[in-house]
This record gives C-alpha cells, structure tokens and sequence, in this order.
C-alpha cells in the first residue's frame, strides 16, 4: 500500500449516477478517477445466456434477494455502466407529483423545470425516443387488450435507438442499440480525461473530521488478492440503492443511512395465446398502462425460455406442459409503487455482503390483487387463452370472472413469488435533515466532500423506472458540486 | 549486520530472560518428576525395556502423524497457494524441530518464515495459519482427554480437573477469536481501518495489511466443506501421535492400553504449553508421568516411560528438521525481508484483475439428484436432460455459492435438514433414489404445500430451471428456429473504442495530462 495514489475527484461507481458525475466533471477539467467493482467487457460479452450473463454483468451473480415476510428477487448490474447494462432501456421523465411531494416532505429543491434542461440533455446523449420498427406481436397483442377495455396504453420511450429486437437486453444488448452507460458516456468521459478502474471494490471509506481523505480499496492483481488506498480530495458515491447505503455505514456513516429502503414489487405473468409471440426476434411489450398510475403500472417484461420457466415453475409440476406452449407465449407484468419500507446493511458475516429487507405493505399486496385481475382482464381480452401468474397455487387464469376475483380479495402474501428492478430511497436527499441523509446537492450530512448521486437519493418511490430521474438529479449534483 | 537489524539491548535482554525462565522451569519440573526415585531404579527400569520392536513402531506412528499435518497445512493454504504435501510436511517438522532446539517456541516463527518462503504468502498469514492449527489441535485434544476420561472410570485428580478448566478457557478464547477472524472477516478489517486511520497514513497501512494477511490465514476455514476434513485431519494427527504412546507402553512391561495412551498424549501435550527448555524437558516428563500415576503406573515406570517417549519424540524429528535446513538452506530473515519489500503497488501500477476470474464452484451429486427432482420431465428427450442437468447443477451451485454467507448458512441447514428427512424417508440418500422418486420427493418440498418448504427450495429451483431452460438445446427445443445469437451491430466499435481502450489501459496517462476542459 503506497501514497502514491491521489485524485482530485473519486466516483464509486459507474452507473447512470457516476457516469452522469464522471462526464460532467471531466468535461469541465477535473482529474476524475471512476472505480467500479465489476468488470469492463467488450461486445462479445453481452447477449450471452442467461448463467454467463448473470455471473459478467450482474451483483453477486444476480443472487441478492430482499429478505423480508415476502421474499422478492432482486438483481442488479455489477460491470462498467452498472444496472444500465442489463436494464430494458425504458426512459421516463420524473413525474411532477413525485417532485412537488420531495420537495414539500423531504426539501428536495430540483423542479420539474429545473431539471427539464438535465432531462432533455441525457435523452439526447441516450438518443430515448419511441420504437421505429413496427410493434411486435406482444406488444400488439396488449395494445388490442387495453383498448378493448378503454384503458389508455402509452408506449415507453427507450435508450434503445435502433432496436433489433433481440429481447436480451437483461444479459446486455449484444448489438449496441441500448445505450448503456457503457455505450454512451463513459467513453466521453474517458475522451475527456476520466478514468475507470474496473475490478476495484472500496472496502471502506476514509474519513476524519468531517472530511473524506480517501478509500480502502480490495482488488485482484495477478491473481493476488490486495488491498490498495487512495486519496481523494472530492469523493462521489454512486454505488447504487443497495451498496451506497452498505458502503456508508461500513465506512461508519450513519446517519439517516439505509434505513429508508423503497422497490417497487412486481409480479410477473406468463400468457398463452393463439399466435406466435416470436420472444426470440423481438423486443419487451413496450406499452405500459398507466391509467392506475402511480399506485398501479402495468406493462411488458423479458420472455426468453429461462424467464418464462421461472415464472411457469411456480405451476410446475403440471404446469410444466403450458411451456410446450413456449413459441405462443409472452410476459408482462403488475407493477406497484412500493409504500412498504426496507433497510440496506452491509452484514458482518463472511466477505462484504449486503443484506436488503423490505416489508410488503398492506396497501402493496392490495395494488397487486388489483393489477393482477386488470392485467388478466387485459390480457383475457387480448386473446390470452391462459395466465399463469407467479403466485403459487393459483392455477391458470382462463376467464374475466376467475381474475375479477383479485378486484376484491388479497392475493395469498406466502404465495407470491416478487421480483424488483428498481430501489431507490436508501438515503433520501433533501433539505428537510431531519429525514434526509443527504442535503439537495447529495452532500452528505456532517461532511463537505462527500456527496450521493444514484437511486439511493431518491427521497421516495417515484413509480417509474428511476433511470431519467438518477441522471438528471446526478447532473444537477455535479454542476452545484462544480459552480460552488 | 546493518544497525538496523542488530539486536537492541532491551530485545536480548528479554530473550535472555525467557532462555533463563524457561531453564528454570525445565530444572522445576524434572525436580518434581524425579524428586521421590532413585537413578538406580530409573536406569534400571530403562535397561529392562523391550525396545524392539516397541521404539521403531512408535516413531512410524509418530512420523506418520506429521505426514498428516502436513496434509493439513497444504489443505490450509490450498486457496492461496501450491504446495507440495511433502513441503507442507517439511514446513510442520522445521517447526517442531526448531522448537526442539531453540526456547520461546521460536519454531513458530521458523515455520511461518518457511511457509512464506515455499509458498509466497505473507509472513503474518504464516502466522496466524500456525496459530489456528495450534488452536485446532488444542480442541482436538481436549476432545480426546474428554474421551480418555469417559472411558477410564474412577481417573479424575484434581490436578486433571483444572488442568481441563484452564485448557478448555484457552481453547475456547482461542477457537472464538479464530471463528470471529473466519466468519467476520471484513467487520474485522473496517474495525482495523476504522481504529487507526485517524493515528498516521504509515500506521494504517500497516494494520490493515497485517491484518488483512492473518484474516487471510484462517479464511480456507470458512470454504464450504473445508472445516470438517480439516478437523478430521487434526484428529487424525493426534491419533497418530497416540500411536507414539501406545507403542511404548508394552515397551516397559505395561498393557498397550489406548485409553492410557491417549490420556498420556493429551495430558503431556496440555502440560508442554507450560515455558520452558528447548524440547520441553521437564514438563513433558513430569505431565507425563502424573498421567500414568492417574492410573496407578509406579513413578519410576511412569519416568522412565516419559524418558523414553521423549525420545521417540525429539529425536527423529529434530533430525529430520536438522536435514530441511541443511537442504533448503532456508534463510528465514530473509524471507521475511522479501515479503516487506512485496508490499502491494499503487492502484494504477498495472491493470487488475477482472473479477469473476476465479473458476466457478464444482456441483456435488447431491445438488445434481436436487436439481433431477426439481425440474420435471417435459417432452425433452433423455439425451437433452442428460446434456442440460449437470449444466443446470453446477450453475445452481454457482449461484447458492454467491448468496450472502448468513444466507447460505440458513440455505446449507435447511438443506441438510433435507438430506436428513431424506434419509429418515428412504433409508437411502437423495442420489440413490430413482428419478421418479426424487421428482416426487423433491416436488413434495419446491412445489407443496408449505410455505417454507418451497421458501427452502426456491433458490435452487429458480436458478436450476432458468439455466435448464436456457441451455442451447433446450431452448431450441421450446423456441424452435429461434436465432442462436444476433450479433448485427448497429454502432460501429470506433465509437467504442475510444473508451474502452483507456478503460482497459489504466495507465496514469490521464491523470498527468493537461486540463483541456472548461471547468469553471
């Protein structure tokens, strides 16, 4: 361990909240140095099958699920670009009622036109529009069913110009047409001067007196475990919702840290229909019914032949036969917005595991009873001949008066099989410091050059995906951070 | 000998000290042994021993016994390093040797020099590996003295009884701080950061890497199935230094009894942590000789036997020490000169690693009947199943091996509870059960009706059948005339390149380049 090592502006993570960071400091002169705990990985690494994907490009291999009365999958990027590079790409703006909520609870300043310049700014980089190709049976198929029910469907704009439709965008976009962080600002980042260290994970940071000095940091060097350190006069964590708030307290930073975790739960189904759906050749259902916004969202999720047997397995084993239906099939999904509450921990057995709970809420599993019997509706009226969704038990969905049933009654809480893309909230930032760990430019309380900006700020659920909101809240904390 | 590396005086003062202590508790001892026999009965209780083929039986055993600890220091140290059993057997003997001939138990510090030497690790992991075998073998023999007890009704002298109070309080302190250092590694280390990066920059580094190498030592321990062939090996060391004893009672006219044999090996290994010589003479003699009194064995029998064992015991594997050091002319201040100066690099002195090199975790045929049971036989051919299971098993162990290690306690005890029911249902384990037996088994559990049960097998049911369903063949089975893997890119690698050339690079190019930027 040498001295040797100092920068003058250190980001964890690489992420879309550390590349935004990177980018925009480097672009202005800074010595940026962005470390990154997973790998850097060429095009022939993406698209791969499931396994080799999940043990590249994703946490722990994708096996960090969140404990809690109600289990619920979770998984997120672990590579260059982070999350980014497995996400669907889908791109939403901050809704303004999430703003005006943080800024009247937790005193988060940032205004829908503050931030529409950041917004427009990331779309541009992102190239986030709507699809070009025509729509693919799954995505006709919803649209046909929302109609039918006089539901408003809207198609979600992506950061996937120019699509092929591989639908492999959760094992990384092999042909480059998503824009993962990695694709898109990280290499202007490097072009202005940035650095990434990939490999490197930061055991812990080193603070005294209110001022970071540096991370401790563990990597490989010729197959030799090491521990390196260095210095840094401004340090951005970026890690993420789960291991920002793990990174803190490890570090010894508490307050108001981890302890406010917020997912939006999903529940997937699988539907047969009477056409082929072409999972193989076509991207995710891209419409989304927000009519129910922001308790409620319904929309498309992955189908490959691994993601629809998982969702089948919670029928198997008669429920095994529905997959020779495999070719007809598509997925979507009931998605809600999350008002139970979690916390994030690094745990103190074994290697620097993070432990994420989050407890269902009453309300939650009521959305969810709600969405399953809109979304089977939908879909019923689509032309689906069979549902299955991953509650165990429940049999296929067949008929409107079998799904109405959810209308009124609360789907089995031990039955559920969730699963999670999105957290955020672990440590909300705002002005309000007696809710926040952060104040509104993510500067972490007690300390003057420490600073957040990932989903981790996110004072609470914001009901859509997160990624446009991280970005552009990010920009925000690096120009204050930058015109101080 | 720079000034530097000559001795200070207050450090040969306190070598001094310890010399004369440890003499003066060897004369103690064998005062004590001695103090009620005659050199005449000794030497002739000695004359009348039946040496052969009593003696060369005995060393056997107790060489054999090294050749086990030498096994086990190669399991030790197999995930940080390569070594030959036999020079993991000679790294154990140059210990025990130098331990024979210098005071202090320096042979410790031989060893880990030796260690660091053969295998290249640090010189404190060397350490803190000699200090967890230490405390393995304090367990075992406990154990063994317990058992030596049970089975020798009416043996229970006070001096026995503290003898096991102060051993079992050392262990247990000992065995506590080596389950800390296996379980929370990382807590101990951010503790370790935490306490002192507030002192100097010098001074933290130090502490952590230190620590970090002796957490290093004793991390094997935590390797799933790594512990109990250890502890098996650690009783089957001291069941071969039991032969020692055993081979040498009938040597002085005394039954071959393994009871006795074991209580004199635990007892006068108990007894050598007391200071003393070189070669422990006095305490050995004396712990020895009060075990066999515990059993009625006359004193001048019992002395001679502890003559006679000792014999057995220092002498060929002070030796054989002896012939390491000649043929390896190990320096052992050198050695741990060169691992200061292999202090780690700055972090841009080359690239890292990228993580996830180290090869995936081998399925068990346990996992691969687990994984038969848990996905259900469809229209798939036999052909395929054969093909995709085993891949769909070793993913699964890939994944379990990934969860978080309070998670994969609570996954390897539900599962273990599993194989017990298993057992108690069949008779038989789960890999000896035919394949419709275990889908119905297994479907009883991931698929049933209790909630924990499935919560038990959803990890393993989730993985399993995503990889089955997502190997090649298949996937082509389900999906057919699905594209294997579109690859048409549709931004052309320059606009990448850029990027991921310096990503790759890490040289210090862009850091000591000049701000071109607009920073404000």
């Amino acid at each position: 361990m040498t001295d040797i090592d100092q920068v003058e502006v250190l980001v964890i993570g690489s992420g879309a909240g550390g590349s935004v960071v990177a980018h925009e400091l480097a672009s202005r002169g800074y010595q940026v140095v962005v470390l990154e705990e997973g790998g850097a990985f060429e095009f022939e690494a993406y698209g791969q099958p499931a396994p080799e994907a999940m043990r590249r490009l994703y946490r722990r291999r994708g096996m960090t699920p969140v404990m809690g009365r109600v289990p619920i999958g979770y998984v997120e990027g672990c590579c260059v670009g982070g999350s980014t590079e497995i996400n669907s790409g889908f791109w939403h703006r901050t809704p303004p009622e999430a703003l005006l909520r943080w800024k009247s609870r937790y005193g988060l300043g940032a205004t829908e036109q503050e931030l529409a310049p950041h917004f427009d700014w990331a779309e541009e980089m992102l190239g986030v529009g709507l699809s070009q190709a025509p729509w693919p049976p799954s995505t006709r198929t919803f649209d046909e069913g929302a109609r039918a029910l006089g539901l408003g469907a809207f198609e979600v704009p992506r950061a996937a110009p120019g699509c092929q439709g591989t639908n492999s965008c959760g094992y990384g976009c092999p042909t480059g047409a998503k824009r993962g962080m990695s694709r898109s600002l990280l290499p202007r980042a490097v072009a202005s001067g940035a650095r990434i260290v990939s490999g490197a994970r930061v055991v812990r940071l080193l603070h005294a007196r209110g001022r970071v000095s540096g991370a401790l940091i563990r990597a490989r060097r010729g197959g030799e475990e090491r521990l390196f350190r260095i210095r840094a006069e401004h340090v951005f964590v970026c890690c993420g919702p789960t291991e920002t708030p793990s990174l803190l307290l490890r570090s010894g930073v508490r307050y108001h840290v981890g302890g406010t975790l917020r997912v939006h739960p999903y529940l997937k189904v699988a539907a047969t229909f009477s056409d082929p759906m072409r999972s193989e050749t076509s991207v995710l259902p891209l419409l989304q019914v927000r009519e129910f916004w922001p308790e409620l969202s319904l929309g498309g999720s992955f189908f490959g032949a691994g993601q629809l047997a998982m969702t089948l397995s919670d029928h198997f084993p008669e429920g095994r036969a529905a997959l020779s239906d495999a070719p007809r099939m598509a997925q979507y999904y009931v998605g809600v917005r999350g008002t139970g509450r979690g916390w994030v921990r690094p745990t103190a057995l074994g290697d620097d595991a993070t432990l994420v709970r989050y407890d269902l809420s009453d309300a939650d599993l009521r959305a969810l009873s709600v969405g399953l019997a809109r979304l089977s509706q939908l879909l019923l009226r689509a032309g689906a001949e069979a549902l299955y969704p991953s509650v165990w038990g429940l049999g296929p969905i067949r008929s409107e008066e079998q799904a109405a049933r959810w209308l009124t009654e609360a789907l089995p809480k031990g039955a559920l099989s969730l699963v999670t893309v999105h957290a955020f909230s672990s440590c909300p930032a705002g002005d309000h410091r007696a809710l926040t760990a952060a104040d509104d430019e993510g500067r972490v309380w007690g300390f003057e050059n420490l600073r957040l900006a990932d989903a981790s700020v996110l004072p609470d659920s914001p009901g859509v995906n997160p990624q446009g909101t991280v970005m552009a809240l990010a920009r925000r904390t690096a120009r204050a951070f930058a015109e101080r | 000998m720079t000034k530097a590396e000559a001795p200070t005086h207050g450090s040969a003062l306190a070598r001094g000290l310890t010399l004369l202590l440890g003499l003066a508790s060897s004369a103690g001892f064998l005062y004590l042994a001695s103090r009620r026999i005659t050199l005449s009965e000794l030497e002739r209780t000695l004359r009348e021993a039946q040496l052969w083929p009593w003696l060369p039986l005995a060393v056997l055993c107790y060489l054999t016994g090294h050749l086990v600890r030498g096994l086990r220091c190669q399991r030790l140290v197999s995930g940080e390093a390569r070594l030959s059993w036999i020079t993991a057997t000679h790294v154990v003997v140059l210990g025990y040797a130098v331990n024979n001939l210098l005071p202090a138990r320096l042979g410790e510090l031989a060893r880990a020099g030796m260690l660091a030497e053969r295998s290249g690790l640090p010189f404190v992991q060397g350490l803190s590996l000699t200090f967890l075998e230490r405390v393995l073998d304090g367990v075992v023999m406990l154990g063994l003295l317990l058992l030596a007890l049970a089975t020798l009704p009416g043996v229970r002298p006070e001096w026995l009884e503290a003898t096991i109070g102060l051993g079992a309080a050392l262990f247990t302190t000992a065995l506590g701080v080596v389950l800390a250092a296996v379980l929370a590694p990382s807590l101990i280390l951010r503790w370790t950061s935490r306490l002192t990066q507030n002192v100097s920059a010098r001074i933290h580094d130090a502490a952590v890497r230190q620590v970090d190498s002796a957490l290093c030592g004793v991390a094997h321990l935590g390797q799933p199935g790594a512990a109990l062939p250890i502890l098996g090996l650690s009783v089957l060391t001291w069941l071969c230094e039991a032969g020692l004893f055993l081979c040498l009672l009938p040597a002085l006219g005394m039954a071959p009894d393994p009871r006795v044999a074991l209580l004199a090996m635990t007892v006068t290994n108990l007894g050598i942590l007391v200071p003393s010589s070189p070669g422990f003479i006095g305490p050995f003699h004396y712990f020895c000789m009060q075990a066999l009194a515990a059993v009625g064995v006359a004193e001048a029998r019992g002395l001679s036997y502890a003559a006679l064992v000792h014999v057995g015991f220092y002498v060929p594997i002070t030796l054989w020490g002896l012939g390491i050091l000649f043929g390896y002319g190990v320096q052992l201040s050198q050695a741990v000169r060169d691992q200061r100066r292999a202090l780690p690099g700055g972090l841009f002195d080359g690239p890292l690693d990228a993580p996830g090199s180290q090869p995936d975790p081998e399925s068990t045929p346990t996992l691969l009947a687990l994984c038969d049971g848990l996905i259900p036989h469809g229209t798939e051919g036999d052909a395929a199943r054969a093909e995709a299971l085993p891949s769909a098993a070793r993913f699964t162990a890939a994944q379990l091996s990934a969860l978080p290690l309070r998670l994969r306690i609570l996954f390897a005890l539900g599962l273990g509870g599993f194989r017990v029911l298993t057992w108690l249902r069949f008779g038989r384990p789960l890999t000896r059960l035919t394949s419709a037996q275990r889908a119905r088994w297994v479907g009883g559990f991931a698929y049933g009706r209790v909630g924990l049960f499935r919560q038990l097998m959803r990890a393993p049911r989730a993985t399993a059948v995503l990889a089955y369903y997502e190997h090649p063949r298949l996937r082509a089975e389900l999906l057919p005339g699905a594209p294997a893997r579109p690859t048409e890119r549709i931004i052309s690698s320059e606009s990448l390149t850029q990027g991921r050339v310096a990503t790759e690079r890490n040289s210090s190019e862009s850091l000591t380049r000049d701000r071109g930027g607009q920073r404000d």
